[in-house]
């Protein structure tokens, strides 16, 4: 993962001494990570908040909580980069939820997921002429799946490491996946239908 | 656990890369740190204890009061659910004729009995009990010879034999009559009895709650007053030296 600072990203075993110090009481030391890793929380957030001071906000309040739950950090369960994001995760989408109106949701009919198949949402979702109805249709999703959709399309995250950020079950989360895929497919076509109106 | 092959989605990407571009550039400002770690220097707002804002005094008396609270509401229920219990003979004390002069050098009251009484009543109950036993099997012995008795009395009370004369022949009906009237008041005189020592434990148990609960107020009087006036508490402690000794 590359730093903003340019510098060559730091190995685990400087991370976990930086942790063990700043533990200890060398406090100071937290900039180190805050300044390693803002960038990176900020553009995370700034996928579901817009506006750059809200997202500079949630970042900093995201740092706060990292540093005020330090202790609770376990390297054998999760990189702290990793562990950092899930805490990023879960304070943007509070945000979120409390400063921002709920999304429209778009009425299905019932048995909607049958009545798509795979391989219909495969070709409507790998055509590169629709990326502005797609836009407009991941507009539709809740936040929740739009950061799920960042994180493995965007981000390219293994659904391990999805499922430690969003502490969501593997198995969850592809299900969830297929359900939005198919879900994006009808809004796509619903949008189709109504611009051709 | 249900698994998916990866999904390509070359449009599906492309949008989201599409819409992800102005977030992509986000930066935090140049003071982002210095802000951070302002706040993560500021102390913590934690709420004061309203005890701390007290004067001296004011804790004291609160203690005071608490404690007293503490030892009435404690009182209270050991009278509550203690009541009746019988304790066990090895957990039991004997009081002391002067245990309230020293109170000072004794730890917290425990639950007094007395425990001859206790004792002596047992006894008296188990003796009560051996009899009434006793007097059972009376009965039913009497009940057998009663039971061997009426053919006799069938046979003497036919209509063949009218030469016996109804009059003599219900003498051992009436000796039978007489045992066990003699059984019935052998019983109630021993229901009296228990009664009677069923009565002298209750009495027993009021003395053993009355003594307690004398103790319990002495006990709190001199805390909350070694409390309030510990320097006093001397003084009034040789006072009650000395008239004890005057009595």
């Amino acid at each position: 993962m590359e730093t903003e600072t340019g510098k060559t990203p730091p190995t685990t075993l400087d991370e976990t001494l930086l942790i063990r110090r700043i533990l200890d009481g060398q406090t100071g030391l937290f900039r180190q990570l805050a300044e390693r890793y803002a960038t990176q929380v900020m553009r995370m957030v700034g996928r579901l908040i817009p506006s750059p001071e809200e997202a500079e906000e949630v970042t900093q309040d995201t740092l706060l909580e990292a540093f005020q739950s330090l202790a609770r950090f376990d390297a054998r369960k999760a990189s702290f980069p990793t562990w950092l994001m899930r805490i990023a995760y879960h304070t943007a989408l509070k945000h979120y939820r409390q400063h921002h109106k709920a999304v429209a949701i778009v009425e299905m009919e019932p048995n909607w997921l049958e009545a798509v198949a795979d391989e219909e949402a495969d070709a409507l979702l790998d055509d590169t002429n629709r990326v502005a109805l797609m836009e407009k249709a991941i507009d539709t999703l809740k936040p929740d799946d739009q950061m799920l959709l960042n994180l493995y399309y965007f981000d390219n995250r293994p659904i391990r490491e999805i499922a430690c950020i969003t502490e969501r079950s593997e198995g969850y989360l592809h299900s969830r996946l297929q359900w939005i895929r198919k879900k994006l497919t009808i809004t796509i076509k619903n949008i189709e239908n109504n611009e051709e109106n | 656990m249900k698994k998916t092959k990866p999904y390509n989605d070359q449009g599906l990407r492309l949008a989201l890369q599409h819409r992800n571009e102005a977030a992509e550039k986000m930066k935090p400002s140049a003071d982002f740190a210095d802000r951070l770690m302002q706040r993560i220097e500021e102390p913590r707002p934690r709420k004061e204890g309203r005890i701390k804002s007290l004067p001296y005094w004011g804790r004291l008396v609160g203690a005071a009061a608490a404690s007293v609270l503490l030892l009435l509401t404690l009182h209270y229920y050991n009278n509550r659910g203690g009541e009746l219990k019988e304790m066990p003979l090895a957990e039991t004390k004997t009081v002391a004729a002067d245990s309230s002069s020293n109170i000072k050098n004794e730890p917290m009251p425990t639950k007094v009995v007395e425990v001859s009484l206790v004792a002596e009543a047992k006894t008296t109950v188990a003796k009560e009990k051996t009899t009434v036993k006793q007097a059972k099997t009376m009965v039913t012995e009497e009940k057998t010879t009663v039971k061997q008795e009426k053919p006799m009395l069938a046979q003497a009370t036919q209509p063949q034999q009218p030469q016996v004369q109804p009059q003599i022949l219900p003498q051992p009906i009436a000796e039978k009559k007489k045992t066990d009237e003699k059984v019935k008041k052998a019983e109630i005189d021993l229901k009296k009895q228990l009664h009677y020592a069923e009565l002298e434990l209750e009495k027993a148990t009021h003395r053993r709650q009355a003594a307690y609960e004398k103790e319990m107020k002495q006990r709190c009087l001199q805390l909350v007053l070694t409390i309030l006036t510990p320097q006093e508490e001397e003084k009034e402690a040789t006072a009650g030296k000395v008239r004890t000794q005057q009595s």
